[in-house]
Order: C-alpha cells, then sequence, then structure tokens
C-alpha cells in the first residue's frame, strides 16, 4: 500500500467502528483522487494538504464519535467492550465521591456526608480508594478502548 | 412545495451543496467535492471527513441513495450517489427558500440604500 494511503487509513481509525465499516473503502478512494488531483495540479503535495486533511479528518472523526455517543442505548452498553470501559468508568467512582466531599466538608451543612472517621483511618480503604480501584479502572478502560478502536492496529 | 418548506428545518450548507451537486447527476466523493467548489466559486472547499459525515446523515434521512459502483472519468471504479424523490422535493423546498430570502434580502437592501438618513 503506498505510504499516503497507509497513514490516512490510519487516520480512519479514530472513527467509530460503524462508521469506518461503512464508508473507509469509499473515503480511500475519494482520497487517493484527490491526492492524485493535487499532485498533479500541484506538481507535489506540500504541508498545508496534510493539514488539511488532519484538521478536517480529526474534526469529522470528533463529530461522529460524540453522534455515535448520542446513540448509546442499554443494548449498545451491554456489548463486551463498552462494558468494559463502563467498569472502569465505575471503579472511578469511590475517588470521585472521596474529592467530593473533602470538599463538602467545608461546609458544616454536609457534614452529615463525612465518611466516618474509623472507617477512613483505615489504611487499607484510603489504599483501595486512591491507588488500587484507579489503577484496576485504568486497565479496564484502556483495554476497553483498545477493543472498541482497534487501538493496536493504530499504533 | 411550501408543505415542505414549512416541515423541514433550513438545512445546512454543506448537505445543501451536496443536494445541489447531484441535482444534475449521479456523482462519486470526489465529484462531489469538486462540483461543490465549482459552485460555491472555490469559497468552500468540503473534506472528505466533512463530506462523508453529511452523506451518511443524509443517507439515514433518505435524501441521497447509492447508484451502484461505476468506472469514473479517471478509468478506476468508484462508488456514485444519487438523489432520492424525497431529496429532489426537499434540494427544491430549500432553494424555494433560499430564493425568497434573496428576495427579501433585494428588497431590503434596495429600502436601506434609499432610505433617508434619521435624525437622532
Amino acid at each position: 500500500m503506498k505510504k499516503h494511503l497507509f497513514f490516512y487509513k490510519r487516520l480512519l481509525r479514530l472513527y467509530p467502528k460503524k462508521f469506518q465499516d461503512t464508508f473507509q473503502k469509499e473515503m480511500l478512494d475519494t482520497f487517493e483522487d484527490y491526492y492524485q488531483n493535487t499532485l498533479k495540479e500541484k506538481g507535489k503535495v506540500d504541508v498545508i494538504f496534510w493539514k488539511q486533511v488532519l484538521l478536517d479528518e480529526v474534526w469529522g472523526a470528533i463529530q461522529e464519535n460524540i453522534n455515535n455517543f448520542n446513540k448509546i442505548t442499554i443494548a449498545n452498553i451491554m456489548k463486551k467492550e463498552n462494558k468494559i470501559i463502563l467498569i472502569g468508568l465505575l471503579l472511578f467512582l469511590p475517588i470521585a465521591f472521596t474529592l467530593f466531599i473533602t470538599i463538602l466538608e467545608h461546609f458544616e451543612t454536609f457534614a452529615f456526608l463525612r465518611i466516618p472517621t474509623p472507617i477512613y483511618d483505615y489504611a487499607w480503604f484510603r489504599i483501595s480508594i486512591l491507588y488500587i480501584l484507579p489503577i484496576i479502572g485504568i486497565i479496564f478502560c484502556t483495554l476497553g478502548v483498545r477493543k472498541k478502536y482497534s487501538f493496536k492496529k493504530l499504533i | 412545495m411550501n408543505n415542505y418548506i414549512t416541515k423541514f428545518p433550513p438545512l445546512t450548507p454543506v448537505v445543501f451543496h451536496v443536494l445541489l451537486a447531484l441535482a444534475t447527476s449521479e456523482r462519486h466523493g470526489y465529484d462531489i467535492i469538486k462540483q461543490i467548489a465549482l459552485d460555491s466559486n472555490q469559497k468552500m472547499i468540503v473534506g472528505n471527513g466533512t463530506l462523508y459525515g453529511s452523506i451518511k446523515r443524509m443517507l439515514d434521512d433518505n435524501l441521497i441513495e447509492p447508484a451502484g459502483e461505476k468506472m469514473a472519468e479517471n478509468g478506476l471504479i468508484r462508488k456514485y450517489y444519487k438523489l432520492t424523490s424525497h431529496g429532489k422535493k426537499i434540494l427544491n423546498a430549500e432553494t424555494e427558500r433560499y430564493l425568497q430570502l434573496a428576495f427579501i434580502i433585494k428588497e431590503r437592501q434596495n429600502r436601506f440604500n434609499h432610505a433617508s438618513p434619521q435624525i437622532a
């Protein structure tokens, strides 16, 4: 495969999987036409060409991913890769909750939300909330995103 | 026709230009990009990502449909698109809306240019 097509194919991996399956071949063909036409007209393909391509593809991929995100349904969430990401994100909840409580502790009104001191004093509690759960969360998120967006093929 | 104008919100510029490009003939991706550039006097250069994002939504909305794979002018096989009957109605309605707007703009411009200066 030609270098420019190889690079462009990698860019297309930023799009949602379904979009890639439907339009990848066509987009590669259109890009090849655009590339060859620019080469014919200008005699070279410069940095401005690649800048435009890069900006357009990144912006397009962001829009498509947002559209895709809006279509998330329970059935979609239950797909294996989405489930892994969801579990990963849920593991961050305790640390988010702890931070939230820490902020609220400055206000007496929310004192009832405080984590009881005996529990908070346990080292295992703090370690699991601050280190273990987020680390497992990061691993789950990474695995899920890799599976969902085929990152192993991108890098 | 008026029913279509009121029923559907104004189209985005890219969608309108894609419909306009497909109004006269079936076209493939790069052909659409070239036609849009030509129609807009090179003011509107649509990238691949923007084009296929719009094509996806237009297919979902039944404004366009695939017209099969054919040989393009460069001798390579490309996938072509064409307007659906619904797409034609939408394009006509949108064109009508633009013409009405252009008439209002022109009229207002005339009035603005010939209006006597206001005294504060």
